[in-house]
């Protein structure tokens, strides 16, 4: 995960007001932002894809069962049972989204973002970012270990594409909203000089 | 956004949401701010008080410390000019040369100038008596002397007279010291003492005391430049403050020394009455309460003048107090309630005596005007001068007042004790009928009475109560009639009394 975050400020406002004198200019911005955010999924579940191609089944591993257990147990996942791997499943779990969630503590929120939200997309996102391989010795340790052998560490998914694409995005769409607010301030001014 | 999925935010912007939270923030943040600057505020508030005080003390210091040393300074100058005829530029030399000691000896200026203004008298020229000063230094050093004791030596010894200085330095022989030669005594001195002074300025006594030297230098450079400001307001005070008060004195003298015996005459008066009427005050502590009330409701009018009306109207009222039916309820009051005389007494006091003489004040009688008019704070010019005339209604009102509540309250005391003692016999007769006439019922079943000393007789007395002898009696007999009829039913003989 990158370390560093460009705050974006006043995209609500930029295009809020650009909607009263340019709709184009709205859409031009909309469409960075929706081809940002798509490019990004498209590579998120382009990984999911290769996960699918590992086995012959189309899962991360031969044991992990392609649909979710019928007699789940009580002490798995909350008496859920382990989730089924499904690759079209996981896949449809990874959407983008552009709705701005809770308010974090720095007054900041999400202008777009990529979910996984699948439980087995999940655990294969992020299995083993907490809990280190071999800790334990059991089947759940084996199955770190396999994970990180096969697809390496956590985070290996929607994260894992966001912190590699993260800086060209936002520069992108920074670059977008600098154009709004300008092509606005135009509206602007001329506007006044009317 | 999905629960529970995971969330790999891209872009980030600024929450308008979270706006209100961080203006909340930041405005809690202003808040402790602003209380952090307060109490610093208040902080360097109080230190700056304290500095101030302290500038102030080092202000009068430093003061002193110039008055001081321009006071020793003049001296020098004077010293040196008479004994030795010593010019301006002489007397600034010597000045220069006590300074470079005082710094490098750690003695102060004022112990080296009257030292070298005597030295200066005993050899008669300014180089014999810096010579002379410095050999001083080394013995006073080495002597653990002051330096006045070991110039005093010194010059002793030029006039022959080497015991003083021998003590000092024991080191001189006994020799040298008898042929008086005070050549050779200083050259034998010096070989012994040489270098003392700088030996003692070089210890950490002699650099402490160099330190408050410099400290006082400090001082007395401060205090010369507070000298021209402070003589400035001297002067002003002399040629022009101090010549208009005495103007002003020379003005109204007899006007102040008229109004100060008033004043005083008006205190004497006020005080002697002040005794009349404390004196009063212990003796008819009962009557107290009432004056209390009334001057709490004057002071609640508001009306000054109202005092000298209501003081009238008090002694007015003392007076007919014993002729009016107030008096006869006083004595009831006291006879059958049982409350004691000092309280009967205050409480109609305070009821009859303020709420009349109340409610005169508040319709003052124009003929008391004039006093109201004397004494009103807010009077005209006249009232404003030296004069105290206008107090005399006070002085004379509170004459008569005593006097008046003296003689008033004695009649009003014998007036109620009397009427006290016949309502109090009047009672007692009145009960002692009531005891006296009591009904004896005997009591009875059917038609036959019991015996007469069966003890079943009932005393009927109607002594404190509501009802009529008669009644009590009827009721009883019904009593008793109803309780046989309900024990025994109509067939028994039922229970009777009878008057006997």
């Amino acid at each position: 995960m990158a370390d560093e975050v460009i705050v974006l400020s006043g995209i609500k406002e930029t295009i809020d007001a650009l909607k009263e004198f340019d709709k184009d200019a709205v859409k031009r911005f909309n469409k960075v932002i929706n081809t940002e955010l798509a490019g990004a999924e498209r590579d998120a579940k382009a990984l999911i894809a290769g996960v699918a191609g590992y086995n012959d089944d189309n899962t991360p591993m031969s044991g992990w069962r392609k649909s979710d257990a019928a007699k789940p147990r009580k002490t798995v996942r909350g008496g859920k049972g382990w989730p089924g791997w499904d690759t079209g499943v996981v896949q449809s779990g990874i959407v983008k989204t552009k709705a701005q969630g809770k308010v974090r503590g720095d007054y900041t929120t999400s202008a777009g973002a990529l979910l996984n939200k699948t439980a087995a997309g999940a655990i294969f996102e992020i299995a083993g970012r907490k809990t280190k391989s071999g800790f334990g010795g059991g089947s759940g340790s084996q199955f770190l270990r396999t994970l990180a052998n096969r697809f390496g560490k956590a985070s290996r998914v929607v994260w894992r594409v966001v912190d590699k694409d993260k800086d060209r995005i936002q520069a992108n769409v920074a670059r977008a909203l600098e154009k709004a607010k300008a092509d606005l301030q135009k509206h602007l001014q001329g506007e006044r000089a009317k | 956004m999905a629960v529970g999925a995971v969330v790999a935010r891209i872009l980030t912007q600024y929450s308008d949401k979270g706006s209100k939270a961080a203006q909340k923030d930041i405005k809690k943040l202003g808040a402790n701010i602003d209380k952090f600057a307060k109490r610093s505020a208040k902080a360097f508030g109080i230190a700056a008080l304290a500095s101030a005080a302290f500038a102030a003390k080092i202000g009068k210091d430093a003061v002193q410390a110039a008055i001081a040393d321009q006071k020793s300074q003049a001296l020098l100058a004077n010293s040196l000019r008479n004994t030795v005829g010593a010019s301006d530029a002489q007397i600034v030399s010597v000045e220069k040369n006590i300074t470079a000691l005082q710094k490098q000896f750690s003695v102060v200026d004022d112990e080296l100038r009257p030292a070298f203004g005597r030295l200066t008298a005993a050899f008669g020229s300014t180089a014999a008596a810096s010579e002379a000063l410095q050999i001083a230094l080394d013995v006073s050093a080495f002597a653990t002397v002051d330096l006045a004791t070991a110039s005093d030596a010194i010059i002793k010894a030029s006039k022959g007279q080497t015991k003083a200085l021998g003590n000092l330095v024991p080191g001189v022989s006994a020799a040298t010291l008898a042929t008086k030669d005070f050549g050779k005594i200083t050259d034998q001195v010096s070989k012994i003492v040489g270098g003392a002074a700088a030996t003692r300025a070089g210890t950490l006594e002699g650099k402490l005391a160099g330190l408050k030297i410099a400290f006082g230098e400090v001082m007395e450079t401060l205090g010369y430049a507070l000298l021209p400001v402070l003589e400035k307001f001297a002067t002003m005070l002399t040629t022009q403050i101090l010549p208009k008060v005495e103007a002003f004195v020379a003005l109204n003298k007899d006007k102040l020394a008229a109004g100060f015996a008033i004043a005083a005459d008006m205190a004497f008066k006020l005080l002697t009455n002040a005794v009349a009427f404390s004196d009063w005050c212990a003796n008819n502590f009962g009557v107290i309460k009432g004056i209390a009330a009334l001057i709490a409701g004057m002071f609640v009018v508001g009306r000054i003048a109202a005092f000298i009306v209501a003081i009238e109207k008090i002694i007015a009222v003392m007076k007919i107090l014993r002729a009016t039916a107030i008096g006869t309820a006083i004595a009831n009051a006291l006879a059958t309630g049982g409350v004691s005389l000092a309280l009967g007494t205050a409480a109609l006091a305070a009821i009859g005596i303020g709420a009349f003489a109340v409610g005169n004040m508040l319709e003052p009688k124009t003929t008391s005007t004039k006093s109201s008019k004397a004494i009103s704070p807010r009077g005209n010019t006249k009232n404003r001068d030296f004069s105290v005339t206008p107090y005399s209604p006070v002085t004379n009102a509170l004459s008569n007042f005593t006097t008046g509540l003296d003689k008033a309250t004695a009649a009003t005391k014998k007036s109620m004790n009397d009427e006290i003692n016949a309502a109090a016999a009047k009672k007692n007769l009145e009960r002692q009928k009531m005891l006296s006439g009591s009904t004896s019922l005997a009591i009875g079943q059917g038609t036959k009475l019991y015996a007469a000393n069966s003890g079943r007789n009932i005393v009927v007395n109607v002594a404190g109560s509501v009802t009529t002898q008669d009644d009590l009696i009827t009721a009883i007999s019904n009593g008793l009639e109803r309780t046989s009829r309900r024990s025994f039913g109509s067939g028994g003989g039922k229970l009777i009394a009878q008057v006997v």
